[in-house]
Protein backbone atom coordinates (compact mmCIF):
# COMPACT_ATOMS: atom_id res chain seq x y z
CA UNK A 1 0.00 0.00 0.00
CA UNK A 2 1.10 3.35 -0.56
CA UNK A 3 0.85 5.80 2.13
CA UNK A 4 1.03 9.68 1.82
CA UNK A 5 4.18 11.69 3.11
CA UNK A 6 2.41 14.05 5.27
CA UNK A 7 3.03 17.44 5.43
CA UNK A 8 4.47 17.81 8.86
CA UNK A 9 3.26 20.56 11.12
CA UNK A 10 1.97 22.76 8.36
CA UNK A 11 -1.38 22.07 8.47
CA UNK A 12 -1.81 23.53 11.64
CA UNK A 13 -0.63 26.75 10.87
CA UNK A 14 -2.77 29.01 8.53
CA UNK A 15 0.11 31.08 7.67
CA UNK A 16 2.65 28.30 6.84
CA UNK A 17 -0.58 26.53 4.64
CA UNK A 18 -0.83 29.74 2.49
CA UNK A 19 2.69 29.52 2.10
CA UNK A 20 2.85 25.80 1.59
CA UNK A 21 -0.43 26.38 -1.05
CA UNK A 22 1.65 29.20 -2.72
CA UNK A 23 4.71 27.07 -2.57
CA UNK A 24 2.87 24.45 -4.09
CA UNK A 25 1.80 26.59 -7.23
CA UNK A 26 5.57 27.10 -7.78
CA UNK A 27 6.62 23.49 -7.35
CA UNK A 28 3.66 22.12 -9.41
CA UNK A 29 4.67 24.94 -12.06
CA UNK A 30 8.36 23.57 -11.92
CA UNK A 31 7.62 20.14 -11.43
CA UNK A 32 8.51 17.23 -13.92
CA UNK A 33 5.44 16.10 -15.88
CA UNK A 34 6.92 12.77 -15.24
CA UNK A 35 8.57 12.42 -11.98
CA UNK A 36 4.90 12.40 -10.56
CA UNK A 37 6.17 12.64 -6.89
CA UNK A 38 4.23 11.46 -3.88
CA UNK A 39 2.49 14.53 -2.59
CA UNK A 40 2.47 16.08 0.59
CA UNK A 41 -0.02 18.47 0.04
CA UNK A 42 -2.96 18.30 2.85
CA UNK A 43 -6.60 17.18 1.29
CA UNK A 44 -7.75 20.80 2.71
CA UNK A 45 -5.08 22.65 1.08
CA UNK A 46 -6.49 21.42 -2.42
CA UNK A 47 -9.79 22.42 -3.40
CA UNK A 48 -9.94 19.76 -6.23
CA UNK A 49 -8.93 17.03 -3.28
CA UNK A 50 -11.13 15.02 -1.32
CA UNK A 51 -10.33 13.16 1.66
CA UNK A 52 -11.49 9.54 0.07
CA UNK A 53 -9.49 9.98 -2.84
CA UNK A 54 -7.49 7.62 -3.45
CA UNK A 55 -3.96 8.46 -4.32
CA UNK A 56 -2.10 7.40 -7.52
CA UNK A 57 0.74 5.75 -7.38
CA UNK A 58 3.79 8.07 -8.87
CA UNK A 59 5.55 6.95 -11.78
CA UNK A 60 8.59 6.84 -10.50
CA UNK A 61 8.41 3.83 -8.09
CA UNK A 62 7.47 1.84 -10.56
CA UNK A 63 11.42 1.24 -11.35
CA UNK A 64 11.56 -0.15 -7.48
CA UNK A 65 10.13 -3.45 -5.98
CA UNK A 66 7.49 -3.91 -3.61
CA UNK A 67 9.56 -4.09 -1.21
CA UNK A 68 12.17 -1.67 -1.99
CA UNK A 69 8.95 0.74 -1.82
CA UNK A 70 8.27 -1.15 2.00
CA UNK A 71 12.08 0.06 2.99
CA UNK A 72 11.46 3.88 1.33
CA UNK A 73 8.57 3.98 3.41
CA UNK A 74 9.99 2.62 6.49
CA UNK A 75 12.66 5.14 6.02
CA UNK A 76 10.56 7.90 5.58
CA UNK A 77 8.45 7.18 8.54
CA UNK A 78 11.75 7.42 10.35
CA UNK A 79 12.72 10.73 8.83
CA UNK A 80 9.08 12.39 9.44
CA UNK A 81 9.45 10.94 12.91
CA UNK A 82 12.73 12.65 13.65
CA UNK A 83 11.09 15.94 12.05
CA UNK A 84 8.16 15.85 14.24
CA UNK A 85 10.03 15.44 16.95
CA UNK A 86 13.03 17.47 16.85
CA UNK A 87 10.50 20.38 15.69
CA UNK A 88 10.11 21.87 19.63
CA UNK A 89 13.71 21.58 19.70
CA UNK A 90 14.33 23.95 17.26
CA UNK A 91 11.58 25.82 17.92
CA UNK A 92 13.04 26.69 21.11
CA UNK A 93 16.69 26.77 20.18
CA UNK A 94 18.10 25.36 23.36
CA UNK A 95 20.83 23.08 23.53
CA UNK A 96 18.81 20.67 26.23
CA UNK A 97 19.88 16.77 27.05
CA UNK A 98 16.99 15.79 25.74
CA UNK A 99 17.84 17.17 22.26
CA UNK A 100 21.04 15.66 22.67
CA UNK A 101 19.33 11.91 23.49
CA UNK A 102 16.97 12.88 20.36
CA UNK A 103 19.62 13.34 18.47
CA UNK A 104 21.30 10.22 19.71
CA UNK A 105 18.66 8.38 18.66
CA UNK A 106 18.19 9.53 14.76
CA UNK A 107 21.62 10.11 14.03
CA UNK A 108 24.87 8.32 13.47
CA UNK A 109 28.06 9.34 15.82
CA UNK A 110 29.56 12.06 14.44
CA UNK A 111 26.71 13.67 12.51
CA UNK A 112 24.69 13.95 15.88
CA UNK A 113 27.37 15.35 17.98
CA UNK A 114 27.72 18.34 14.70
CA UNK A 115 23.76 18.64 14.79
CA UNK A 116 23.83 19.49 19.01
CA UNK A 117 27.01 21.41 17.78
CA UNK A 118 24.46 23.41 15.26
CA UNK A 119 21.93 23.78 18.36
CA UNK A 120 24.11 24.91 20.33
CA UNK A 121 25.37 27.80 18.16
CA UNK A 122 21.51 28.50 17.63
CA UNK A 123 20.83 28.67 21.33
CA UNK A 124 24.08 31.06 21.70
CA UNK A 125 23.30 33.23 18.64
CA UNK A 126 19.51 33.16 19.58
CA UNK A 127 18.07 31.33 16.39
CA UNK A 128 14.65 29.94 16.48
CA UNK A 129 13.18 28.13 14.30
CA UNK A 130 9.55 27.44 14.67
CA UNK A 131 7.87 24.95 11.89
CA UNK A 132 10.19 22.65 10.00
CA UNK A 133 10.29 23.24 5.84
CA UNK A 134 7.23 22.61 4.25
CA UNK A 135 7.28 19.55 2.23
CA UNK A 136 5.43 19.71 -1.04
CA UNK A 137 6.02 16.54 -2.41
CA UNK A 138 8.96 13.40 -1.53
CA UNK A 139 10.10 10.61 -3.50
CA UNK A 140 13.23 8.13 -3.82
CA UNK A 141 16.33 8.52 -5.43
CA UNK A 142 18.14 5.96 -4.94
CA UNK A 143 17.01 2.27 -2.86
CA UNK A 144 19.26 -0.58 -1.76
CA UNK A 145 18.54 -3.37 0.13
CA UNK A 146 21.57 -6.00 1.38
CA UNK A 147 20.50 -8.78 4.31
CA UNK A 148 19.16 -7.21 7.28
CA UNK A 149 20.02 -3.36 5.69
CA UNK A 150 19.16 -0.99 3.37
CA UNK A 151 19.92 2.36 2.13
CA UNK A 152 17.75 4.98 0.81
CA UNK A 153 18.20 8.55 -0.88
CA UNK A 154 14.96 10.58 0.02
CA UNK A 155 14.46 13.83 -1.91
CA UNK A 156 11.73 16.28 -0.40
CA UNK A 157 10.69 19.23 -2.59
CA UNK A 158 10.46 21.94 0.45
CA UNK A 159 9.52 25.27 1.02
CA UNK A 160 12.14 26.63 3.63
CA UNK A 161 10.33 30.19 4.30
CA UNK A 162 7.91 28.13 5.77
CA UNK A 163 10.39 27.53 8.94
CA UNK A 164 9.79 31.35 9.81
CA UNK A 165 13.21 31.67 11.14
CA UNK A 166 14.21 34.05 13.96
CA UNK A 167 17.39 35.74 15.31
CA UNK A 168 16.90 38.18 18.50
CA UNK A 169 13.18 37.84 18.00
CA UNK A 170 13.11 39.03 14.11
CA UNK A 171 12.56 37.25 11.43
CA UNK A 172 15.80 36.83 9.31
CA UNK A 173 16.17 36.94 5.55
CA UNK A 174 15.95 33.99 3.03
CA UNK A 175 18.82 34.08 0.50
CA UNK A 176 16.80 34.44 -2.86
CA UNK A 177 17.87 30.43 -4.07
CA UNK A 178 16.02 29.65 -0.94
CA UNK A 179 12.42 31.97 -1.09
CA UNK A 180 11.41 29.16 -3.89
CA UNK A 181 10.84 25.53 -3.26
CA UNK A 182 13.94 23.29 -3.84
CA UNK A 183 14.66 20.06 -3.04
CA UNK A 184 16.28 18.42 -0.35
CA UNK A 185 18.08 15.43 0.37
CA UNK A 186 18.62 13.02 3.12
CA UNK A 187 20.17 9.32 3.11
CA UNK A 188 18.69 7.13 5.51
CA UNK A 189 20.71 3.69 6.34
CA UNK A 190 19.94 1.22 8.27
CA UNK A 191 23.14 -0.70 9.47
CA UNK A 192 22.75 -4.05 10.92
CA UNK A 193 21.08 -3.70 14.24
CA UNK A 194 19.85 -0.52 14.14
CA UNK A 195 16.73 1.35 12.91
CA UNK A 196 16.88 3.29 10.33
CA UNK A 197 19.33 6.35 10.89
CA UNK A 198 20.42 9.48 8.89
CA UNK A 199 23.48 9.40 7.59
CA UNK A 200 23.18 12.76 5.46
CA UNK A 201 21.34 15.37 7.24
CA UNK A 202 19.90 18.23 4.98
CA UNK A 203 22.10 20.85 4.27
CA UNK A 204 20.29 23.07 1.58
CA UNK A 205 23.46 25.06 0.09
CA UNK A 206 22.92 28.28 -2.29
CA UNK A 207 25.86 27.42 -4.09
CA UNK A 208 24.36 23.69 -4.79
CA UNK A 209 20.58 23.41 -4.87
CA UNK A 210 18.15 21.74 -6.95
CA UNK A 211 14.98 23.49 -7.91
CA UNK A 212 12.42 21.27 -7.66
CA UNK A 213 11.76 21.30 -11.35
CA UNK A 214 15.49 20.08 -11.50
CA UNK A 215 15.45 16.98 -9.85
CA UNK A 216 16.60 13.75 -11.24
CA UNK A 217 13.24 11.75 -12.42
CA UNK B 1 31.70 27.69 30.02
CA UNK B 2 30.39 27.75 26.89
CA UNK B 3 32.84 27.07 23.99
CA UNK B 4 33.82 29.30 21.54
CA UNK B 5 32.80 28.15 17.73
CA UNK B 6 35.05 29.08 14.79
CA UNK B 7 33.79 30.01 11.54
CA UNK B 8 34.54 27.11 10.18
CA UNK B 9 32.72 24.93 13.19
CA UNK B 10 29.60 26.72 12.01
CA UNK B 11 30.00 26.85 8.83
CA UNK B 12 29.92 23.20 8.73
CA UNK B 13 27.85 22.97 11.47
CA UNK B 14 25.08 25.43 9.51
CA UNK B 15 25.83 24.37 6.03
CA UNK B 16 26.55 21.05 5.93
CA UNK B 17 30.82 21.44 5.43
CA UNK B 18 30.41 23.87 2.80
CA UNK B 19 32.52 27.27 2.40
CA UNK B 20 29.16 29.67 2.19
CA UNK B 21 29.72 33.35 0.89
CA UNK B 22 28.80 35.25 3.36
CA UNK B 23 25.43 37.25 2.54
CA UNK B 24 27.01 40.66 1.97
CA UNK B 25 23.31 42.54 2.33
CA UNK B 26 23.07 41.57 5.61
CA UNK B 27 26.50 42.15 6.88
CA UNK B 28 25.64 45.35 8.12
CA UNK B 29 23.14 43.76 10.26
CA UNK B 30 25.07 41.46 12.33
CA UNK B 31 26.36 42.59 15.73
CA UNK B 32 29.89 42.84 16.21
CA UNK B 33 31.86 39.47 16.49
CA UNK B 34 29.31 37.50 14.31
CA UNK B 35 28.88 37.34 10.50
CA UNK B 36 26.29 36.56 8.33
CA UNK B 37 25.46 33.21 7.65
CA UNK B 38 23.37 31.66 4.46
CA UNK B 39 21.91 28.19 5.85
CA UNK B 40 18.46 26.35 4.93
CA UNK B 41 17.02 27.96 7.94
CA UNK B 42 17.62 31.66 6.79
CA UNK B 43 20.27 34.03 7.04
CA UNK B 44 21.87 33.95 10.36
CA UNK B 45 24.33 35.74 11.98
CA UNK B 46 27.15 33.41 13.67
CA UNK B 47 30.48 34.20 15.48
CA UNK B 48 33.33 34.76 14.30
CA UNK B 49 36.49 33.14 15.26
CA UNK B 50 39.89 32.79 13.64
CA UNK B 51 39.18 29.31 12.00
CA UNK B 52 42.85 28.31 13.16
CA UNK B 53 42.44 29.42 16.84
CA UNK B 54 41.38 26.32 19.11
CA UNK B 55 39.65 28.98 21.42
CA UNK B 56 38.71 28.31 24.67
CA UNK B 57 38.85 24.56 23.73
CA UNK B 58 42.89 24.74 23.68
CA UNK B 59 44.12 22.13 25.79
CA UNK B 60 47.32 23.81 26.40
CA UNK B 61 49.16 22.24 23.49
CA UNK B 62 51.72 24.45 23.17
CA UNK B 63 55.64 23.59 23.65
CA UNK B 64 55.90 23.73 27.48
CA UNK B 65 52.33 23.47 27.83
CA UNK B 66 50.43 20.87 28.90
CA UNK B 67 52.18 18.13 26.67
CA UNK B 68 49.26 17.81 24.37
CA UNK B 69 50.46 16.94 20.82
CA UNK B 70 50.26 19.84 18.42
CA UNK B 71 49.28 19.62 14.81
CA UNK B 72 49.47 22.89 12.74
CA UNK B 73 46.58 24.12 10.20
CA UNK B 74 47.93 26.95 7.59
CA UNK B 75 49.91 27.82 10.17
CA UNK B 76 47.66 27.79 13.67
CA UNK B 77 48.85 25.36 16.39
CA UNK B 78 45.46 23.23 16.64
CA UNK B 79 45.35 20.15 19.40
CA UNK B 80 45.76 17.20 17.53
CA UNK B 81 42.70 15.46 18.98
CA UNK B 82 39.71 17.46 20.70
CA UNK B 83 35.87 16.36 21.31
CA UNK B 84 35.46 16.90 17.33
CA UNK B 85 37.74 13.59 17.00
CA UNK B 86 41.90 12.97 15.70
CA UNK B 87 43.32 15.83 13.32
CA UNK B 88 44.29 14.62 9.62
CA UNK B 89 46.35 16.51 7.73
CA UNK B 90 45.75 14.94 4.87
CA UNK B 91 42.42 15.60 4.49
CA UNK B 92 42.50 19.03 7.39
CA UNK B 93 39.96 18.29 9.60
CA UNK B 94 38.96 16.58 12.45
CA UNK B 95 37.57 13.21 11.67
CA UNK B 96 35.83 10.53 13.84
CA UNK B 97 35.21 7.07 12.71
CA UNK B 98 31.00 6.58 11.74
CA UNK B 99 29.39 4.83 15.14
CA UNK B 100 27.33 2.67 13.96
CA UNK B 101 29.03 2.56 10.36
CA UNK B 102 27.22 2.57 7.23
CA UNK B 103 25.30 -0.75 5.65
CA UNK B 104 27.92 -2.56 3.00
CA UNK B 105 27.16 -1.20 0.07
CA UNK B 106 26.76 2.41 0.86
CA UNK B 107 29.36 5.04 -1.14
CA UNK B 108 30.91 6.19 1.90
CA UNK B 109 32.75 2.83 1.86
CA UNK B 110 34.49 4.06 -1.40
CA UNK B 111 34.20 0.22 -2.55
CA UNK B 112 36.86 -1.26 0.12
CA UNK B 113 35.23 -3.92 2.59
CA UNK B 114 33.67 -3.22 5.80
CA UNK B 115 35.58 -6.11 7.39
CA UNK B 116 38.88 -3.88 6.78
CA UNK B 117 38.39 -1.01 8.34
CA UNK B 118 35.81 1.65 8.67
CA UNK B 119 34.39 5.23 7.40
CA UNK B 120 35.54 8.12 9.13
CA UNK B 121 34.05 11.77 8.78
CA UNK B 122 35.34 15.28 8.83
CA UNK B 123 33.54 16.72 11.40
CA UNK B 124 34.66 20.33 11.82
CA UNK B 125 36.82 20.99 8.47
CA UNK B 126 38.73 23.94 8.50
CA UNK B 127 38.43 23.89 5.05
CA UNK B 128 35.90 23.70 2.39
CA UNK B 129 35.43 19.84 2.11
CA UNK B 130 31.92 18.99 1.32
CA UNK B 131 30.91 15.67 3.78
CA UNK B 132 33.91 14.57 3.24
CA UNK B 133 34.10 10.66 4.34
CA UNK B 134 36.87 8.58 4.15
CA UNK B 135 38.21 4.60 4.21
CA UNK B 136 40.46 4.23 7.27
CA UNK B 137 41.77 0.13 7.04
CA UNK B 138 41.96 -1.47 10.43
CA UNK B 139 45.73 -1.46 11.99
CA UNK B 140 45.98 2.29 11.06
CA UNK B 141 43.43 3.73 13.21
CA UNK B 142 44.81 6.79 14.47
CA UNK B 143 44.99 7.13 18.60
CA UNK B 144 41.20 8.74 19.66
CA UNK B 145 43.39 9.58 22.68
CA UNK B 146 45.80 12.51 23.10
CA UNK B 147 49.00 11.10 24.82
CA UNK B 148 49.91 14.15 26.38
CA UNK B 149 46.52 14.10 28.33
CA UNK B 150 46.68 10.41 28.84
CA UNK B 151 49.68 11.47 30.49
CA UNK B 152 48.17 14.13 32.52
CA UNK B 153 45.83 11.78 33.81
CA UNK B 154 48.41 9.28 34.66
CA UNK B 155 50.37 12.06 36.48
CA UNK B 156 47.12 13.17 38.36
CA UNK B 157 46.58 10.06 39.52
CA UNK B 158 50.63 8.98 40.58
CA UNK B 159 51.13 9.17 44.09
CA UNK B 160 54.61 11.65 44.42
CA UNK B 161 56.38 11.86 47.43
CA UNK B 162 55.47 13.52 50.53
CA UNK B 163 58.90 14.09 52.10
CA UNK B 164 59.74 13.58 55.65
CA UNK B 165 61.05 15.74 57.27
CA UNK B 166 64.32 15.02 59.32
CA UNK B 167 67.07 17.45 60.88
CA UNK B 168 69.74 16.60 63.16
CA UNK B 169 69.37 18.77 65.34
CA UNK B 170 66.56 16.77 66.04
CA UNK B 171 63.28 17.34 67.96
CA UNK B 172 62.50 18.27 70.50
CA UNK B 173 66.56 19.18 70.96
CA UNK B 174 66.78 22.86 69.53
CA UNK B 175 69.43 23.81 66.91
CA UNK B 176 72.01 26.68 67.42
CA UNK B 177 72.54 29.68 65.37
CA UNK B 178 75.46 29.11 63.19
CA UNK B 179 75.62 25.32 63.63
CA UNK B 180 75.64 23.47 61.09
CA UNK B 181 72.00 21.86 60.94
CA UNK B 182 71.41 18.65 58.54
CA UNK B 183 68.60 18.27 56.35
CA UNK B 184 67.43 14.82 54.82
CA UNK B 185 63.93 13.13 53.95
CA UNK B 186 63.34 9.36 53.89
CA UNK B 187 65.99 7.75 52.21
CA UNK B 188 63.71 5.80 49.61
CA UNK B 189 61.98 9.02 49.18
CA UNK B 190 64.21 10.52 46.55
CA UNK B 191 63.55 7.94 43.82
CA UNK B 192 61.90 7.47 40.35
CA UNK B 193 58.05 6.70 39.96
CA UNK B 194 56.30 5.48 37.11
CA UNK B 195 52.70 4.93 35.88
CA UNK B 196 51.74 3.00 32.89
CA UNK B 197 48.18 4.05 31.67
CA UNK B 198 46.22 2.91 28.55
CA UNK B 199 43.22 3.82 26.75
CA UNK B 200 42.03 2.25 23.53
CA UNK B 201 45.24 1.35 21.70
CA UNK B 202 47.10 3.77 23.43
CA UNK B 203 49.23 3.29 26.22
CA UNK B 204 51.28 5.92 27.61
CA UNK B 205 53.83 5.07 30.53
CA UNK B 206 54.59 7.98 33.18
CA UNK B 207 58.43 8.36 34.49
CA UNK B 208 58.68 11.41 37.63
CA UNK B 209 62.35 11.71 38.04
CA UNK B 210 63.23 14.14 41.33
CA UNK B 211 65.60 16.45 40.25
CA UNK B 212 65.87 18.44 44.00
CA UNK B 213 64.28 19.18 47.31
CA UNK B 214 63.61 22.16 48.13
CA UNK B 215 63.68 23.22 51.89
CA UNK B 216 61.86 26.13 52.97
CA UNK B 217 63.40 26.21 56.48
CA UNK B 218 61.06 28.91 57.69
CA UNK B 219 63.25 31.87 58.56
CA UNK B 220 62.69 33.09 54.90
CA UNK B 221 65.10 31.41 53.35
CA UNK B 222 65.40 27.90 51.16
CA UNK B 223 67.85 25.17 50.49
CA UNK B 224 68.09 23.42 47.34
CA UNK B 225 69.40 20.22 47.52
CA UNK B 226 70.12 17.95 45.22
CA UNK B 227 69.23 14.17 47.30
CA UNK B 228 67.57 13.20 49.86
CA UNK B 229 70.21 14.50 52.08
CA UNK B 230 72.07 12.52 54.42
CA UNK B 231 70.58 10.91 57.64
CA UNK B 232 72.84 12.02 60.45
CA UNK B 233 73.32 8.81 63.26
CA UNK B 234 74.24 8.90 66.35
CA UNK B 235 77.97 8.43 67.02
CA UNK B 236 79.27 10.69 63.69
CA UNK B 237 82.30 12.66 64.57
CA UNK B 238 82.29 16.54 63.87
CA UNK B 239 84.12 15.64 60.26
CA UNK B 240 80.74 13.53 59.20
CA UNK B 241 79.73 15.88 56.10
CA UNK B 242 76.15 16.17 54.38
CA UNK B 243 75.18 17.50 50.68
CA UNK B 244 71.82 19.38 52.74
CA UNK B 245 72.34 21.26 55.82
CA UNK B 246 71.22 24.81 56.81
CA UNK B 247 73.05 27.37 59.21
CA UNK B 248 70.46 29.67 60.99
CA UNK B 249 71.65 32.70 61.58
CA UNK B 250 68.98 33.73 63.65
CA UNK B 251 66.64 32.08 67.09
CA UNK B 252 63.39 30.98 66.40
CA UNK B 253 61.73 32.49 69.58
CA UNK B 254 59.54 35.04 68.11
CA UNK B 255 57.81 32.39 65.86
CA UNK B 256 54.88 30.68 66.48
CA UNK B 257 55.34 28.32 69.64
CA UNK B 258 58.88 29.70 69.23
CA UNK B 259 59.69 27.34 65.90
CA UNK B 260 60.43 27.39 62.78
CA UNK B 261 58.37 25.46 60.36
CA UNK B 262 60.11 24.17 57.96
CA UNK B 263 58.88 22.30 54.77
CA UNK B 264 60.64 20.33 51.94
CA UNK B 265 59.14 19.72 48.64
CA UNK B 266 60.26 16.94 45.77
CA UNK B 267 60.64 18.71 42.40
CA UNK B 268 60.14 16.22 39.33
CA UNK B 269 61.15 15.92 36.09
CA UNK B 270 57.97 14.34 34.39
CA UNK B 271 58.21 12.49 30.94
CA UNK B 272 55.94 10.49 28.94
CA UNK B 273 56.78 7.89 26.14
CA UNK B 274 53.92 6.53 24.03
CA UNK B 275 53.30 3.19 23.18
CA UNK B 276 50.51 1.30 20.67
CA UNK B 277 48.46 3.60 18.76
CA UNK B 278 50.02 7.14 19.05
CA UNK B 279 50.00 10.68 17.98
CA UNK B 280 53.41 11.44 19.29
CA UNK B 281 55.73 8.83 20.78
CA UNK B 282 57.30 10.82 23.70
CA UNK B 283 56.50 14.08 25.25
CA UNK B 284 57.05 15.81 29.04
CA UNK B 285 55.24 17.72 30.83
CA UNK B 286 58.08 19.12 32.66
CA UNK B 287 58.72 19.86 35.83
CA UNK B 288 56.19 19.07 38.88
CA UNK B 289 56.08 19.45 42.45
CA UNK B 290 54.94 17.42 44.66
CA UNK B 291 52.91 18.01 48.32
CA UNK B 292 55.45 19.76 50.78
CA UNK B 293 56.29 17.68 53.73
CA UNK B 294 55.97 19.82 57.39
CA UNK B 295 58.08 19.66 60.08
CA UNK B 296 59.27 22.27 62.85
CA UNK B 297 62.69 23.28 64.77
CA UNK B 298 63.64 25.82 67.71
CA UNK B 299 66.39 27.62 66.91
CA UNK B 300 68.63 28.94 69.91
CA UNK B 301 72.12 30.12 70.48
CA UNK B 302 74.65 29.09 72.71
CA UNK B 303 75.96 31.99 75.10
CA UNK B 304 79.30 31.92 75.99
CA UNK B 305 80.84 31.98 79.35
CA UNK B 306 84.73 33.56 79.83
CA UNK B 307 85.98 32.23 82.83
CA UNK B 308 88.60 34.02 84.16
CA UNK B 309 91.58 32.52 86.60
CA UNK B 310 92.44 34.07 89.48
Amino acid sequence: MIRHHKLRSVASHATISLAAALALVSCSNDQDPTGDPTSAVPSTSSPTTTPTDEPTRPAWMDKYTEKEIAAYEEALDRWSTYEQRSEPIWATGKATPAARQLFQEFLPSPLWQDLFANLETYEQVEVRVPHPPAVLWTRAKRIELGKGTGSVTIQECVDLTAQETTQYGKPVDFPKPFRKPIIRTIVMDKPTGHPWLIYEYPYPSVDDFQRCNGGEQ
Amino acid sequence: MRRQFSVAEVVVALAGCVLLPASPAAAGDCPPGTTPQDTGQGTVCVPVVDPGDPGSGDPGGGPGGGGSATCTYQGHRLPCVTDQGVWFSSHQCYAQPMNPPPPAGDSRWGGQDPAEGNVWRCTRPGVAIPWLYFFVANGTTPALVDPGELAQSALDSMTLEVPEVHTAPTPPDMTYVNLDTWLWMGESQFRSLRLTVSAGGTSVTVTAVPVSATWAVGDGNTVVCESAGRPWVRGMTDAAKTDCSYTYEKVSDFEPHGKFRITSTLTYQVDWTCSGSCLAGAGTLGLVDGLPGTGALRVGERQSVVVGSS
